[in-house]
């Protein structure tokens, strides 16, 4: 305040708050949520001719099913992304009224075809001899873990012995699918 | 002294929510389809709303394909409808199913009427086709919903 005579003379600063205009930030948000499934695992063998039938067969004579072709299919599935094996028994070929049985390396079986990319001893061609143990007919591998069908095609021969004993033998085979080498 | 005040403008805000209710297919078969709709129609609601007077627009994403350890479930078998819209604006292929993706994939354009607090609802379905040769196991994935102004 500067103060002349008759007059006074009063300064006032004014000042005026101005608050910036707000900026606007591009605004986002977002909020999530889970997803699951639990996929269900598949695991099984079948068999699509279940009966094999060597008619008549001569002591000393070998007789082949599927000659050509193939006689039966094993398909095995499994999509638990681990190796799988197919094995087969022969639990028996006993004589129907005689206390006779034929070896079971006399019935033999071969793998022509598969649609898999696993292994198998009986692939080089030659015709494998069953055992009263289980003997291994094929190991599963690459995409053959993943749920895709394998079909294994087999021929099967059966060598009667020259002393076989005239008769109906009667016998089976059991396929068993496992993860246990 | 002379004082003044401007109001400051209010804050802008978007706002975003969703029933929590997650998308558990279950236990399925390989080969199998199902879709998740509740009620007959839809599987959950999202709901969302702007202030800030801008146009906005919902998107969907999913931040890795449904896996279990090393396996996946292929992107484009796992999809997304919009089953229910409750809001003026523009929705992408409503009551068509859509794979997810990895990028957001936008759902759903805001009208113009619809940045002054406006709650927009919209209800979804989804649907997961197990492929034939999948490995068992149990999948995860997490699917993100996001409300933005960038296109």
């Amino acid at each position: 305040m500067c103060f002349r005579g008759d007059r006074v003379a009063v300064g006032m600063a004014v000042g005026l708050a101005l608050l910036p205009a707000r900026l606007h930030a591009l605004e986002e948000r977002f909020e999530d949520l889970s997803a699951s499934v639990e996929v269900a695992g598949v695991f099984g063998v079948d068999v699509s001719q279940a009966f094999l039938t060597f008619q008549s067969v001569s002591p000393g004579q070998t007789v082949i099913l599927g000659e050509g072709h193939f006689y039966n299919q094993v398909t095995c599935r499994s999509n638990y992304g681990r190796p799988w094996h197919l094995k087969a028994e022969l639990v028996s070929l006993k004589h129907t009224a005689a206390d006779r049985t034929l070896p079971p390396a006399a019935l033999k079986w071969r793998l022509v075809d598969s649609t898999g990319v696993g292994q198998s001893p009986g692939a080089a061609g030659a015709f494998q001899p069953f055992s009263a143990d289980p003997v291994l007919i094929y190991t599963g591998a690459g995409e053959d873990l993943r749920g895709r069908a394998v079909g294994l095609q087999f021929q099967y021969s059966l060598d009667a012995p020259p002393s076989t004993l005239a008769g109906t033998y009667v016998g089976q085979i059991i396929f068993t699918m496992t993860e246990t080498p | 002294m002379l004082a003044a005040l401007v109001a400051a403008p209010a804050e802008a805000a978007l706002e975003l929510s969703t029933d929590h209710r997650a998308l558990a297919f279950g236990l399925m078969k390989p080969g199998e389809e199902k879709v998740l709709a509740q009620s007959g129609t839809s599987h959950n609601e999202i709901t969302c709303s702007s202030t800030n007077g801008n146009a906005w627009y919902l998107k969907i994403s999913v931040l890795a394909p449904l896996t279990a350890g090393g396996e996946e479930i292929p992107l484009e078998r796992f999809q997304w409808q919009v089953s229910r819209v409750d809001g003026a604006g523009s929705v992408v292929s409503q009551s068509h199913f859509r794979p997810f993706s990895l990028f957001p994939d936008t759902v759903y354009l805001s009208a113009p009427g619809e940045a002054n607090g406006a709650r927009v609802r919209l209800q979804f379905r989804y649907s997961l086709q197990v492929p034939e040769t999948q490995t068992a196991g149990s999948y995860h994935t997490t699917i993100r919903f996001t409300l933005t102004e960038v296109l």
